[in-house]
């Protein structure tokens, strides 16, 4: 549990005792008992202390508590009856139906999403599920991928900031190809994932032309006080519409023709590679002539590779070539890596 | 000194003077300091790619008054004898140096690690600041 999280629960845990009407004014022992009820563990004075005081003053907390010590009652309470920390009045339904939404969320955005949103969600947490607690040992009911980290992802922010504020950048890459630095002066566009990376697409001033940098790649952003330049005609979900991928290596849509065994043909029928997948003929013993009209890219080329066991390319012959000539590196590699 | 509180930045500046496997990149230049970022990336002729590091005494020197400013700050690099070794030749790093700052007058400037130095110091000749294609830099 994330430190925000359990300073959270003890919140609302301060919370509850200080509205709790049929044990009014709860001592600093009270308080303590009923924290460490809550979070199985010890705490002492002086961390309440420091709770009951971010409640009541810390303004990025924004609970601006009305506490007060009642020295004839010997415990606390608020000088508004009418106060609580939970301010968003939901009912039962509401609140499972957040909790449902939040656990979604948090298993779809996982680590996508920013700091700040993760804070936010916390926070939902800690004031909804201190009431609907979730049960211990929930099952897991929905797992998707979780790769690890990727390098960069802590510029996510900035670039999603730069590029809905149309600000550019200046950053810093590095081409493992050509073993070359490059300093680019970049519009950004797009954020954009693709098997579970990140990559941003827009104007890069070096190249005069729209780029993709993977995000892994990119170092030192620097934002700038400068114009930001919007590509007249450029259209993000077009520009992507007929690429598999994010590295296009033309700007024609071309129809790919290839033939595949009758098990790889069971598994590319019920998840077509792409949406313009057809299928061009049903061979006898089960094998598929399938086609697709894209513009070629090096992920496609890849997918092509990783299924070369099980797949021919057939037209046009440029691809079919390089598919040829890449298990040919493979076999060459055998030897020498 | 500069007067203003404004961070310029001046984009792969022209220069002279070629240190093997290294790329001055940018010049961002502020009334707090003048900082250069480079890359560099390990040479193949070394064994596992070498090692790199700054020497504490590298200056930036004004072209026209030959007036010095120290270095202040080297970020991702070791002051030597500290040394970076790196663990292959496929191996790169970017840092940064950060100097004393320049006043606004200086346009052309040397940056010296060692005099007269050879292939391996980090030497850099008239190094170019243009404010016309200089771009002023957002406070983050």
């Amino acid at each position: 549990m994330s430190l925000n999280k359990e300073a959270y629960i003890r919140y609302t845990t301060i919370d509850s005792c200080i509205c709790n009407q049929r044990k009014p004014y709860p001592s600093m022992n009270d308080l303590i008992y009923a924290c460490e009820e809550k979070l199985g563990k010890s705490f002492t004075i002086s961390t309440i202390q420091k709770d009951i005081k971010a409640m009541k003053e810390d303004e990025a907390l924004g609970f601006m508590a009305p506490i007060k010590f009642s020295k004839s009652q010997n415990g606390y309470f608020y000088t508004d009856k009418e106060y609580t920390i939970r301010t968003v009045p939901l009912n039962e339904e509401e609140v499972n139906a957040l909790v449902a939404a939040t656990d979604l969320l948090t298993t779809f955005a996982g680590e996508r999403v920013s700091e700040n949103f993760n804070a936010a969600v916390d926070k939902i947490f800690a004031s909804v599920k201190e009431t609907y607690g979730k049960a211990s040992g929930k099952r897991t009911i929905v797992q998707t991928e979780n790769p690890p980290k990727q390098r960069g992802f802590e510029l996510f922010e900035i670039f999603f900031k730069a590029a809905k504020e149309k600000i550019p950048v200046c950053f810093l890459h590095f081409s493992y190809k050509k073993r070359l630095f490059n300093s680019i002066i970049f519009h950004p566009y797009l954020l954009k994932e693709f098997q579970n990376k990140w990559y941003v697409i827009g104007f890069s001033e070096s190249h005069k032309s729209v780029r993709t940098f993977g995000i892994d790649r990119i170092m030192d952003p620097l934002i700038l006080n400068k114009e930001f330049y919007l590509k007249r005609g450029f259209d993000p979900d077009k520009h992507f519409k007929d690429v598999y991928g994010v590295y296009p290596l033309s700007d024609k849509k071309i129809k790919i023709e290839f033939r595949v065994t009758d098990m790889l043909a069971n598994y590319l029928e019920s998840q077509p590679l792409h949406e313009s997948q057809k299928v061009d003929y049903y061979h006898e013993d089960g094998y598929l002539s399938l086609s697709v009209e894209l513009i070629p890219s090096l992920e496609l080329l890849n997918q092509f590779y990783m299924l070369s066991e099980q797949l021919v390319i057939t037209k046009p012959l440029w691809l079919r070539e390089e598919t040829i000539k890449r298990l040919k590196m493979a076999i060459r590699n055998e030897k020498y890596i | 000194m500069k007067n203003t509180s404004k961070k310029l930045l001046y984009n792969l500046p022209a220069h002279s003077g070629i240190c093997e496997n290294l790329q001055l990149l940018r010049v961002i230049s502020s009334s707090e300091s003048l900082m250069i970022d480079f890359g560099y990336y390990a040479p193949l002729y070394y064994d596992r790619g070498g090692w790199i590091h700054i020497s504490k005494d590298t200056f930036v020197r004004d072209n026209k008054t030959q007036k010095k400013f120290k270095l202040i700050h080297a970020e991702n690099i070791p002051i030597a004898p500290t040394n970076h070794h790196f663990k292959t030749t496929n191996d790169w790093i970017h840092f940064s140096l950060s100097f004393e700052p320049i006043p606004d007058s200086v346009k052309l400037f040397d940056m010296i690690e060692a005099l007269p130095g050879d292939k391996t110091d980090f030497n850099y000749f008239d190094i170019k600041l243009n404010s016309k294609t200089a771009i002023e830099l957002q406070n983050q």
